[in-house]
């Protein structure tokens, strides 16, 4: 049936492989579909999902989206640049953590051929003591157009205490066409090099956020007022859509969300565990933190308290190296995904439960028999090289099922703070009831609400 | 279940705390982890020290720092809470914690002026804290400031963990029988001997002079899979004293870094190394010895010996990083004092130039990195008149390498004379400071 009114609105979930679509009308669903990005990009995507629903205009559209996290596995960095104080090149780079999975320390965010000194200094009590000159800001611009760069972060030392060498940098750039990016301060935040990685992850992310903000934009020209574009949603759950310094925080915008809803929802407190096609995680809707430890170091990033569990949907089924069959610390994620969707050559933690997804959207559409008989045999190879063999793929299943489980319920005894949990995601209606017998003291409570339920939820209106 | 489930589990519920273990009432360490990495071994003296004459119910709470029982510096202060007790074939289980409350540069010649410590003392019982106890603790002279209040932040969160441990047993009854253990370990100690036998066996002997006149001797074989380390000939302390678990701790610290077994810290692959040491020397300290040199010094020059020797066997030309910290403490008029500990391999995650800057009258002039060199150079300058006192490396002379690879440089502190010419300071030592001077400190070893 065709909706012709404009009070419909969309709303949108964005993983790093699936979309997930959700139209309302007063709050009540109208149509729903998830893809997986492989198949339908995100215009062709919404394009079909508009057909299909008859829908012809709406009024706006929310995006919840933790996109941006497909491209942390790649190097960062591009073409950001940073300018900072001269003497302090190395200093971001010195303070990078240690891999200690191989003894070394992380690469860090920005190349050093893009990092440029800036001779200037402004001490800790906000005197400039050395002023940055014409002549340097020059030739500053002179080398970054030789190295194509576009993005600039500029991190000079004590820029909080007197910005004036940093807003003479910025406006200078601004006028060659430059796209500026400065660290904001923030008084619960006085590590410089903390929010130095948070500028240049929004720079970073910039160009891929930008992007898909387009391919989204353009999909939903002929549905949108004209004029309107689709706003996304922030750790702080406010909407934005192109200030910059908010790209990195559109990863926890769907927690907050969530937590605002069903914190609501329940008069009990609650832990909400989501159980989605591409994340298991834990969190506290009450609780919030401050520090995201992210792959470069902590960042100062307040969200909902998150604790991602020990095993995810996509983790890899692999001989440990105490040469036993059991899960590597890496989930794989949807690109090839695993293997009874076709084209993955690991086993994952979901091929385990092949044959209980039949019924969830975006996946069972991918169900291929002769990935199922692949990750069998891939089974049957693992079982044969590791040191304490089972008799077969029959027992193997069930005892890696077992082992899965067991190691969810652990790590979700563990972390829970309260002893209601409200389960949602799509993999819930699975995995939720198996936890449940395994934890009977906590109360486990299924919610079909999916990931973009609350995205118009009537209470959450104003905060948006 | 699999073998390693045990090492799984301990690892989930440990996953918050920096420095911890999981240790069977038997004192089997079944899951260690520290960011002081030769700490590890020490678990098991703890709790066995402690119980011996103590008796604790599960849910209570003792507290040592003891260096002579498994202990480290004093600022590191160890919990150890009996998770559950021993019952039929299944051993008992205890929690133990290492927290570090106000670390500073406290050296002396006597272990009990190194600032206060605690032997064994059990600080919540029946659901209280034992305030006298506390109370006593905290009008002790050398008692840092605060510690009272921290103690009781530190008492509620072993309290947090306590519950999160019975309601996950309650829930998920992850018991571990003392067969399992037992199978466990020797899983452990076979899994670490293999790895150790994936490189070449053989014997090596290496000298290192300390600047504070020590000279350890070591005599290392690997055959079968084993390691023996002898450090017999090693001469007695004078200004580094070591207790011997922390030898221990030092030993294993290299060859788990050598031999990537970091992944593995129980009683099972420790029971791979074999230390002796005579009862004289100064890696065989007895109290009242003074202890924060030997922890600092004495445990790099440790790793550094081990870590030469294993190279020599094997052959390896893996370039060797360095095993010292630097650390050192600015005094300023007023009361001021800026404690830093620095290392090329991990700067501390808090350590923050604009905050540091904020806080005391310095100003940072420059840090360089030579990836190539795998050298770290930071320079900076006194806005005012201060005494510095430093710990930086157990000599100031480059070390012999094995043929093939290239030992690092040590690690120094220099100053700028009148002149204009840099100067480096002692290993070890104390000054005052004019305003205006500059400093540099010059860390290798750098990670890539």
């Amino acid at each position: 049936m065709a909706q012709a009114k404009t009070d419909v609105n969309l709303a949108l979930y964005i993983g790093e492989s699936f979309v997930e679509a959700h139209l309302f009308h007063n709050q009540k669903s109208l149509h729903f579909n998830r893809w997986h990005l492989d198949k339908e990009g995100f215009k062709s995507g919404l394009q079909k999902f508009f057909l299909e629903s008859g829908v012809k205009t709406i009024s706006k559209a929310i995006v919840a989206s933790r996109f941006i996290e497909k491209i942390f596995s790649y190097r960062l960095g591009g073409s950001v640049a940073t300018l900072t104080t001269k003497g302090f090149e190395s200093w971001p780079s010195a303070r990078q953590p240690i891999n200690l999975a191989i003894n070394q320390k992380v690469g860090p965010l920005s190349s050093i051929e893009l990092v440029f000194a800036v001779d200037e200094r402004c001490t800790a009590q906000g005197e400039i003591s050395k002023e940055v000159s014409d002549e340097e800001i020059a030739e500053l611009v002179e080398k970054l157009r030789q190295k194509q760069a576009k993005r600039i972060c500029i991190h000079l030392l004590n820029a909080h205490k007197n910005p004036h060498n940093q807003n003479k940098l910025k406006e200078a750039l601004l006028k060659e066409n430059f796209e500026i990016f400065v660290p904001t301060f923030d008084s619960e935040n006085t590590d410089e090099v903390s929010r130095w990685r948070k500028n240049i992850l929004n720079a970073s992310l910039s160009g891929t956020f930008e992007e898909v903000q387009a391919e989204l934009n353009e999909g939903l020209k002929d549905f949108l007022p004209e004029g309107q574009r689709a706003s996304f949603i922030s750790a702080e759950a406010a909407a934005f859509d192109k200030e910059s310094d908010q790209r990195l925080s559109s990863l926890w915008g769907s927690y907050s969300v969530w937590a605002h809803n069903l914190k609501r929802q329940y008069s009990d407190k609650i832990d909400i565990l989501y159980l989605g096609l591409e994340q298991f995680c834990l969190l506290n809707p009450e609780k919030k933190i401050q520090i995201w430890k992210s792959p470069w170091g902590e960042v100062h990033a307040p969200q909902v308290q998150n604790h991602l569990l020990c095993l995810q949907p996509t983790t890899a089924i692999e001989i440990s190296p105490w040469g036993e069959l059991s899960f590597s610390q890496a989930a794989l994620g949807y690109e090839p995904g695993p293997m009874f969707m076709g084209r993955g050559q690991i086993p994952t933690l979901l091929d385990l439960w092949e044959d209980k997804t039949s019924t969830i959207k975006g996946i069972a559409e991918r169900y291929s028999a002769q990935g199922v008989q692949k990750f069998r045999n891939q089974l049957l190879a693992l079982n044969k090289t590791s040191s304490q063999q089972l008799d077969s793929v029959e027992s193997t299943l069930p005892h890696l099922r077992q082992l899965a489980l067991h190691k969810l319920t652990v790590d979700i005894a563990l972390r829970a703070e309260n002893t209601k949990i409200i389960c949602m995601g799509a993999l819930a209606p699975l995995f939720a009831p198996e936890l449940k017998k395994r934890i009977p003291q906590l109360q486990f409570e299924l919610t079909l609400e999916t990931e973009t339920s609350f995205l118009f939820s009537k209470e959450y209106d104003h905060v948006i | 279940m699999l073998s390693s489930w045990i090492h799984e589990f301990a690892e989930l519920f440990l996953r918050t705390e920096k420095c911890a273990a999981l240790v069977s009432s038997d004192g089997d360490i079944i899951h260690a982890k520290s960011d002081l990495a030769f700490e590890v071994t020490g678990f098991k003296n703890i709790v066995d020290t402690s119980l011996k004459y103590i008796a604790l119910l599960p849910g209570e709470i003792l507290i040592t720092n003891d260096p002579y029982g498994g202990g480290s510096f004093l600022h590191r202060y160890a919990f150890l809470v009996p998770l559950t007790q021993a019952e039929g074939s299944q051993p008992g289980l205890l929690l133990c914690v290492r927290r570090e409350f106000t670390p500073g540069l406290n050296i002396s010649d006597k272990l009990d002026y190194e600032g206060l410590r605690i032997p064994p003392t059990p600080i919540f019982q029946n659901g209280q804290l034992i305030t006298p106890i506390v109370e006593a603790m905290s009008m002790h002279p050398l008692c840092p400031q605060g510690f009272n209040l921290w103690l009781q932040k530190i008492v509620s969160d072993l309290n947090r963990l306590y519950a999160k441990w019975n309601q996950t047993e309650k829930n998920c009854k992850p018991q571990i029988s003392a067969m399992e253990l037992k199978k466990f370990l020797a899983f452990s100690r076979r899994f670490t001997t293999e790895r150790i036998l994936e490189k070449a066996q053989g014997e090596a002997r290496h000298e290192v002079r300390l600047d504070s006149h020590e000279v350890l001797k070591l005599h290392l074989e690997i055959n079968n899979g084993l390691i023996r380390a002898d450090f017999s000939g090693t001469s007695a302390g004078i200004k580094n004293h070591l207790p011997d678990l922390a030898t221990f701790g030092a030993c294993y610290e290299a060859l788990a870094s050598f031999y990537n077994l970091n992944c593995l810290k129980n009683s099972g692959s420790f029971s791979v190394l074999q230390v002796t040491k005579p009862l004289s020397c100064f890696l065989n300290a007895k109290y009242p010895a003074p202890t924060y040199q030997g922890f600092q010094i004495g445990v790099a020059a440790v790793r550094m010996a081990m870590t030469l020797a294993l190279h020599q066997i094997v052959k390896s030309t893996q370039a060797i990083l360095t095993e010292t910290d630097l650390k050192m403490e600015m005094s300023f008029p007023g009361g001021a004092r800026w404690f830093s500990s620095w290392s090329a391999q991990s700067f501390n995650e808090d350590l923050s130039l604009e905050r540091i800057e904020s806080q005391y009258p310095i100003q940072f002039i420059r840090l360089e990195k030579n990836i190539d060199k795998a050298h770290l150079e930071l320079e900076f300058k006194t806005l005012a008149a201060c005494q510095i006192r430093w710990l930086s490396d157990f000599t100031k002379y480059p070390l012999k390498a094995p043929r093939g690879s290239k030992a690092p440089e040590p690690t120094l502190i220099e100053t700028m004379s009148d002149k204009g010419e840099w100067t480096s300071l002692l290993s070890q030592g104390n000054t005052d400071l004019a305003p205006g001077t500059s400093l540099r400190i010059n860390l290798w070893g750098l990670f890539a």
